[in-house]
């Protein structure tokens, strides 16, 4: 059942809010323990469905009322544990609802549960959770993707209507294209990040996942606005107009290497099923694009190691004494994070550190305003850009955890919206030969989430998936 | 591949403890990741690149007290795995 359905069907008095989430709670409890989407699920789920339901009885009618969504671990709901799915936040309760928290429960949505996600976020398979990682729902031996791979195979596998996720460099799309679901990251500033725990400040947005684009767009819409508590939070007003023939552009020589053979077929399938429709297909050049994920992989741990460096075992989360504070620092942060964030604050720490600030970190900045420029003289001639979502379908559980950098190439397709903060949505397109799905990706220029919606459904209906 | 002092001195500067397999493991991790990043010294027409970037401004609030005294520091204090009353317990710093 989808968002939009399932608010009809209350309407109409045909089901309620208990009783589509005690269908979701019996369905998690076979379903979650092969999945491990979900890192809890709240106790007073069906509580919070029984009160939106009286809510609707006494007239109230507001845009999610009694709808039950799943939210990734790394935004705060007062009162709820938050871990981002380390051992570093055991213990830890939120003080406070994150801006989107605060806005989903003013539209009436109630919560099932935290999904899991790679710690802190890093990753792209949920394998690097301090809880197990998270399964595929199309095959239970393949990951889910990541980071936000609970909250993808969640509602994949039809364990909530709806998710949140937060995206740095791909985390919302790529499990989105692994698991089949919807995923948008949204523009840079569109939605606030109040409330979601940082990982790498200039790339990090939250964003909604959805069966459908209408869900999606639902949820966006809820979701983004001005906020103070944000100061990139940007104030939009755009409202856009929408053509009946879409310019899509094609960016031929980055799609050249590394992308699996069934991938690349299937994003020529959609390209020729979009020209049949009438939409004009022509090639595009962004020549800095293929340093994008060089140039992510200095940015993203440099501004990470920089915001990790608040869990130290004094204001929130674990502690381990050592002989002196400095000793207390190193064991709780040696201890409590795992490999893979280790990994990125070493090289976070290095790309920063006195001597190859130039080199590394002072390069990447003014590489990315290179790509940012490609993609602004790009959206001069096309309307929206157009990729496969990831180079392979969801890979074997533990088929690319020995190689970091393996690892990193998953996001190649990815990595260039958070770089230049446009907006990007990842779309089902059809399964490959083993029942995997395929990602489809369309770029918009800054807060032209709009026209990304049109595409999207124009991609959607001509594909009858 | 990044020497060994290096990696002491990176562990040291971000506070982490870690055992000489992970150093191990992050001094050719690190060197294979730096490998790769390299290319970006063959990026042509830094100097040219004009972008339009959106001019990001301080947002400020009034210096005024605007909760009751103590409801939110209690709870941000209480977070903390070592406290007593209204501090945060650490150990000695001088």
């Amino acid at each position: 059942m989808t968002i939009i359905e399932a608010l009809e069907r209350m309407k109409k008095g045909e089901t309620t809010s208990e009783q589509i989430v005690r269908d979701l709670l019996a369905k998690i409890q076979t379903e979650n323990p092969k999945l491990n989407a979900y890192l809890e699920v709240f106790t007073d789920a069906l509580e919070q469905a029984k009160k939106a339901d009286e809510r609707r009885k006494s007239g109230e009618d507001l845009p999610l009322l009694g709808i039950p969504l799943a939210i990734k671990d790394n935004i705060l709901i007062k009162g709820r544990k938050a871990s981002a799915a380390s051992k570093m936040l055991e213990g830890y309760v939120a003080s406070y609802d994150a801006t989107v928290i605060r806005k989903l429960k003013e539209a009436g949505a109630i919560f099932v549960g935290r999904t899991n996600m790679d710690e802190f976020a890093m990753g792209g398979s949920t394998e690097n959770s301090a809880f197990g990682p998270t399964k595929n729902p199309n095959d239970i031996t393949r990951v889910a993707g990541g980071s936000s791979g609970g909250s993808a195979a969640a509602l994949a596998a039809g364990l909530c209507l709806g998710a949140l996720g937060s995206d740095t460099g791909g985390s919302i799309r790529q499990p989105a294209s692994f698991c089949g679901v919807v995923g948008l990251k949204p523009t840079y500033g569109a939605v606030s990040r109040y409330g979601v725990m940082a990982m790498a400040s200039s790339l990090d947005q939250i964003g909604p996942f959805g069966q459908t684009v209408q869900d999606t767009e639902l949820l966006f819409k809820i979701i983004s606005g001005h906020d103070n508590l944000d100061s990139t939070s940007q104030k939009t007003s755009e409202t856009i107009k929408v053509k009946s023939k879409l310019t899509i552009g094609v960016p031929e020589s980055y799609l050249k290497e590394g992308v699996n053979p069934e991938v690349l077929a299937n994003f020529r399938e959609t390209l020729e099923k979009l020209k049949q429709a009438g939409h004009e297909i022509v090639e595009v050049d962004l020549p800095s694009l293929k340093y994008s994920l060089a140039c992510y992989y200095i940015i993203m741990p440099a501004e990470a190691s920089t915001n990790l460096a608040r869990f130290d075992g004094v204001r929130y989360g674990a502690h381990e004494a050592g002989d002196n504070l400095f000793q207390d620092y190193a064991k709780t942060r040696g201890k409590n994070f795992g490999t893979e964030v280790k990994r990125r604050i070493m090289l976070g720490t290095y790309v920063l550190s006195a001597g190859y600030y130039d080199a590394y970190y002072g390069r990447a900045v003014a590489v990315r305003n290179l790509i940012k420029s490609d993609f602004a003289k790009v959206f001069q001639q096309v309307d929206v850009i157009v990729m496969p979502t990831a180079p392979t379908t969801a890979f074997k559980v533990g088929e690319k955890t020995a190689d970091p950098l393996q690892m990193y190439l998953e996001d190649i397709f990815t990595v260039p919206a958070n770089l230049a903060g446009v907006p990007a949505i990842s779309l089902p397109s059809g399964k490959d030969s083993k029942g995997l799905p395929f990602g489809l990706q369309f770029f918009a220029p800054h807060f032209k989430e709009d026209l990304l919606f049109q595409a999207a459904r124009v991609m959607m209906n001509n594909n009858h998936v | 591949m990044i020497s060994r002092e290096e990696i002491d001195n990176l562990a040291n500067l971000a506070r982490l403890d870690l055992d000489e397999a992970q150093k191990a493991t992050i001094a050719k991790d690190l060197g294979n990741i730096l490998d790769y990043v390299k290319q970006l010294k063959e990026a042509e027409g830094l100097d040219k690149v004009e972008v339009e970037d959106y001019v990001a401004t301080n947002v400020m609030r009034k210096d005024e007290v605007i909760n009751e005294t103590g409801k939110l520091s209690s709870n941000l204090v209480e977070a903390a795995p070592k406290h007593n009353e209204q501090y945060v317990r650490v150990k000695k710093i001088l």
